[in-house]
């Protein structure tokens, strides 16, 4: 159903979203309020528990709220038939502990999200190993994920979440399980996916260092927005 | 990359549950593949001893198993008058254990009938006449006595003498022990006794359904069959196909729970790497095409691993002394089908309800970094 305010209608609102665990015991998000623009480059900070990683969810069209309303390009995600479709139209996911299928080899696990697109066999092929090539790991193409680190297991993984040329890229602590030098250059890394590919990036963090890297730092404390500052001067921890 | 290549990577993870399922429903199909083996086998082996003998109707008293209870062999004049009806023999039947072997057929034939005229001999003779004290074996049944013509073979408590050994064209008739229809009524004390009558049609005359029916009106307790379905009416083989396909089912019952059980262990420790996929956009349906996928091919692989099992022990039954002369186990390309039709069928069975919790799976839920 398009809206007739589509054409200027922001890529994500969120509206007065509640999201409740455990038949009410667990308030994870007490009526978040956010838009966020086609492009930009934000940063979910806060610290554990504060409701980071149940909002990124809701973005993500992996949960739903309770109550309130989450609108992509103005339309409303609770009126999609099909959720699944909507994550493999215009979604990636990064996550912390990379979530690699441990079966399936590096060029293998880039190919996954592809069994949704209307691409050839060899197309697909090409495209996966390309994207491994862009993030630097063009010789590991046929490696198992248990014989890499774990920063190649988070670029193999940031190149899988762009294996269906997603509008938006969600990562939920991306460094989390790195070193401070494989967290610089992953950081890196996924400042140049957005600066190349333009997408929006929404990168989730408990680490304030983490989040400078962003231009737009959105602070949550126990389950609600408590600050929303645009970043003048966006730095690498590098 | 392909659904398939990704169910064989899955299987092939934990390698020896795969193979003990594997062998658990194998075995299921292999029980089906040597029971319904031998009920078939049992039923082909009479059809093919009444079309060597040429015989298309069966009369027998009504009620009974598959060694029919003795009439009075009046009957058969009785039969012969009827119209249609081109040549009779009556024939009494018995299960005897001889010497070594436990359970033997005895076939007293009415001298002069047809029913020795589909006999090869292959060694020896025929007996002179219908009071000669002596018998003539089938091949099988020669091997499994150890005798030759000139050998005595004592039956019950009189001894006779085989005089040779005949070629019946079919694994019944070459099992038996063939003698003078008034030798084996003196035998079993069934003077002017038989429990078969079989029936030879004109060839140019009514259909054996007609035919059949007029028998049943003329003689009061009897029953005919026509030779092709003489065994599959009879109750005899009824329960013995009804006991091997309860059994089989039992076994295929068992099988699909163990195979369900497996896929369930499997994908509850997948449940993360589900979560994953549908993250990454993968439609349910795909994910339940997965899942089943893989309980198919394991029940195909199973399928196969059962026919082999199956026909080898069907293969071990057939140099069974008590199975030799009675039962050609039958390997038909149906029954090879069937096997692998009911495999991949269990294979549905018992990953559908595994693969619709899969699409249950709550992907935020099962990917929570915790
Ligand atoms: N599935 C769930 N069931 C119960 N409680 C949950 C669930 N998901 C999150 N929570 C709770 O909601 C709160 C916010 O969690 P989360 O969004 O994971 O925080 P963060 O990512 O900021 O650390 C926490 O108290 C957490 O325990
Ligand atoms: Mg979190």
């Amino acid at each position: 159903m398009p809206s007739p305010s589509e054409a200027k209608a922001p890529l994500l609102e969120i509206d007065n979203v509640r999201r409740e665990f455990d038949e009410g015991q667990v308030l994870a998000l007490r009526g978040v309020n956010l838009t966020i623009q086609e492009g930009e480059y934000v940063a979910i900070m806060g610290s554990s528990g504060s409701g980071k990683s149940t909002l990124l969810s809701l973005l993500g069209a992996l949960d739903t709220p309770n109550s309130g309303e989450i609108r992509y390009r103005g339309q409303s995600l609770s009126s999609y038939p099909d959720l699944g479709q909507f994550r493999a139209k215009h979604l990636g996911f990064i996550f912390q502990s990379f979530l690699l299928l441990p079966t399936l080899t590096a060029l293998e696990n880039v190919l996954v999200p592809m069994f949704e697109m209307p691409w050839p066999r060899p197309e697909r092929q090409r495209r996966a190993a390309e994207l491994l090539e862009a993030v630097g790991m063009g010789h590991r193409l046929n490696h198992m994920p248990e014989k890499l680190s774990g920063g190649e297991r988070q670029r193999v993984a940031i190149a899988r979440s762009l294996a269906n040329e997603p509008s938006i890229l969600l990562a939920d602590e991306p460094t989390g399980n790195l070193d401070t030098q494989n967290a610089a250059q992953i950081m890196d890394l996924l400042r140049s996916v957005h600066h190349q590919r333009k997408n929006t990036m929404i990168l989730v963090t408990h680490d304030p260092a983490i989040a400078k890297t962003a231009d737009r730092i959105i602070t949550m404390r126990d389950g609600q927005v408590v600050e929303d500052t645009q970043s003048p001067t966006p730095t690498s921890i590098s | 990359m392909t659904l398939l290549q990704l169910t064989l990577k899955n299987l092939s993870r934990r390698r020896v549950r795969t193979a003990l399922t594997i062998m658990g429903i194998g075995l299921g199909i292999g029980a089906v593949v040597a029971l319904l083996g031998l009920a078939w086998g049992l039923e082909a082996s009479w059809t093919d001893a009444y079309k060597v003998r040429k015989t298309d109707l069966v009369v027998r008293r009504s009620g009974g198993g598959l060694i029919a209870q003795p009439f009075p062999d009046t009957a058969s004049e009785q039969v012969a008058q009827i119209p249609g009806v081109s040549h009779v023999a009556s024939l009494l039947t018995e299960v005897l254990s001889i010497e070594s072997v436990p359970m033997m057929v005895v076939s007293g034939r009415q001298w002069q009938s047809f029913l020795w005229e589909n006999l090869k001999i292959v060694s020896g003779r025929l007996p002179k006449d219908a009071t000669e004290k002596v018998v003539v074996l089938g091949t099988l049944a020669a091997e499994m006595l150890e005798k030759k013509p000139g050998d005595k073979i004592t039956i019950e408590i009189d001894e006779f003498e085989v005089v040779g050994i005949a070629d019946g064209g079919a694994v019944v008739e070459n099992g038996a022990i063939m003698i003078s229809l008034p030798l084996l009524q003196g035998i079993m004390q069934k003077d002017k006794m038989v429990n078969f009558i079989n029936v030879r049609l004109d060839p140019k005359s009514r259909d054996p359904h007609t035919v059949s029916q007029v028998i049943q009106q003329h003689i009061p307790g009897c029953r005919v069959d026509i030779a092709d379905e003489v065994l599959s009416q009879s109750d005899g083989v009824k329960t013995f196909k009804a006991m091997n396909w309860g059994t089989s089912i039992i076994a295929l019952l068992v099988g699909t729970f163990g195979v369900m059980n497996t896929m369930f262990m499997s994908v509850f420790e997948r449940t993360r790497e589900i979560g994953i996929l549908l993250a990454l956009g993968w439609k349910r349906s795909r994910i339940l095409r997965m899942i089943l996928l893989e309980s198919v091919t394991l029940c195909f692989a199973a399928g196969i691993v059962g026919i082999v099992a199956g026909i080898a022990l069907l293969k071990i039954l057939t140099l069974m002394p008590w199975m030799q002369g009675r039962i050609e186990p039958q390997i038909t390309v149906e029954l090879l089908s069937l096997a692998l039709g009911l495999a991949i069928a269990v294979g549905v069975a018992s990953g559908l309800y595994p693969a619709l919790h899969c699409t249950r799976i709550n992907p935020s839920l099962a990917i929570r970094q915790v």
